[in-house]
């Protein structure tokens, strides 16, 4: 139990660093409040190491912590948006065990940015927003990917070195 | 650990592929129903809304500098040589100002913290909701 909750306080950590790292980028889609979704890579790596309340609680702590620290409440409400939407599907393409991580990766990045600019259409009333769709499906590929890329290098790693480490 | 068998993790497989294309095509069809129906000549007029409510329709041909000023934040929005800019905004992120000059029909600026939206329309086809506000 005590190593469980280190462990997730541990991914928690290294998300909010992710998290820290991408509000320094001054990278962006023209859309407000819509990140590249760099902490995904831990929520991707964690859903092959962590228990599934384990991983949706990091999510979550990050999500909230992070967009208190380095946004407002309208980044935040988008963020759990886009935080939900991925972690949702990742979690069921994951439980069918027919995919790698690299599509589940791209999978969690693309319903990542349809939470988050859903959210945002929604609450702001600004329907036009939805016309970012196509491109933040796009980019929404582009980070999974990537992300997909470094959780498996990252999980090779742990799966070879430290294989009775967790659990 | 294995009940059944599970797909490799870091294999790709036919699955990955099936689904990442899935998503592709999703991207494409969305590109086609927002760009491919509508005409993307340039426009006549400019239509702003603030909190979702219209604060007004504008000529292209007109130049002018609207200041727009709410309890979220100001804008100020210019339309010059039949293009509409956001020259100003107090904004935390800039993209509204960033995002440059639009003229073109369906283009859109967008300054989401203050729910300031200019959206550039046609001449024709938005003719009887124009309330066109007079220099
Ligand atoms: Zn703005």
């Amino acid at each position: 139990m005590a190593r469980r909750a280190a462990i997730g306080g541990v991914f928690a950590a290294l998300a909010m660093i992710f998290s820290y790292v991408e509000s320094l980028i001054p990278f962006h889609f023209g859309v407000p409040g819509i990140k590249l979704g760099l902490a995904n890579l831990v929520i991707v790596t964690g859903l092959y190491l962590l228990r599934i309340p384990d991983l949706c609680l990091v999510a979550l702590i990050r999500i909230v912590v992070s967009g208190l620290l380095f946004g407002n409440i309208y980044s935040l409400i988008y963020s759990l948006a886009g935080g939900a939407c991925s972690l949702l599907i990742m979690l069921l393409l994951k439980k069918t065990g027919k995919f790698s991580v690299y599509s589940i990766s791209i999978a969690g990045g693309v319903f990542h940015n349809l939470g988050q600019i859903a959210a945002a259409a929604a609450v702001t009333r600004i329907p036009v927003l939805l016309y970012y769709l196509p491109v933040l499906m796009g980019a929404g590929m582009i980070t999974g990917a990537l992300i997909g890329v470094i959780a498996s290098r990252v999980l090779k790693i742990f799966f070879h070195s430290s294989k009775q480490f967790l659990h | 650990m294995k009940k059944r068998k599970e797909a490799d993790p870091f294999r790709i497989n036919r699955y990955d592929i099936i689904l990442t294309a899935a998503l592709a095509a999703a991207a494409v069809i969305c590109v086609i129903l927002f760009a491919g129906f509508h005409d993307t000549s340039e426009g006549a007029f400019v239509r702003i809304t603030v909190d979702a409510e219209e604060y007004g329709i504008y000529e292209l041909s007109q130049p002018v500098q609207i200041r727009i000023e709410t309890d979220r934040g100001n804008n100020l929005i210019q339309i010059r040589d039949h293009q509409v800019t956001m020259l100003e905004a107090d904004c935390p992120d800039g993209y509204c100002i960033r995002k440059g000059p639009i003229s073109r029909i369906g283009d859109t600026i967008v300054c989401l913290p203050h729910r300031v939206v200019a959206e550039i329309l046609s001449a024709d086809g938005h003719a009887d909701e124009f309330d066109v506000i007079a220099q």
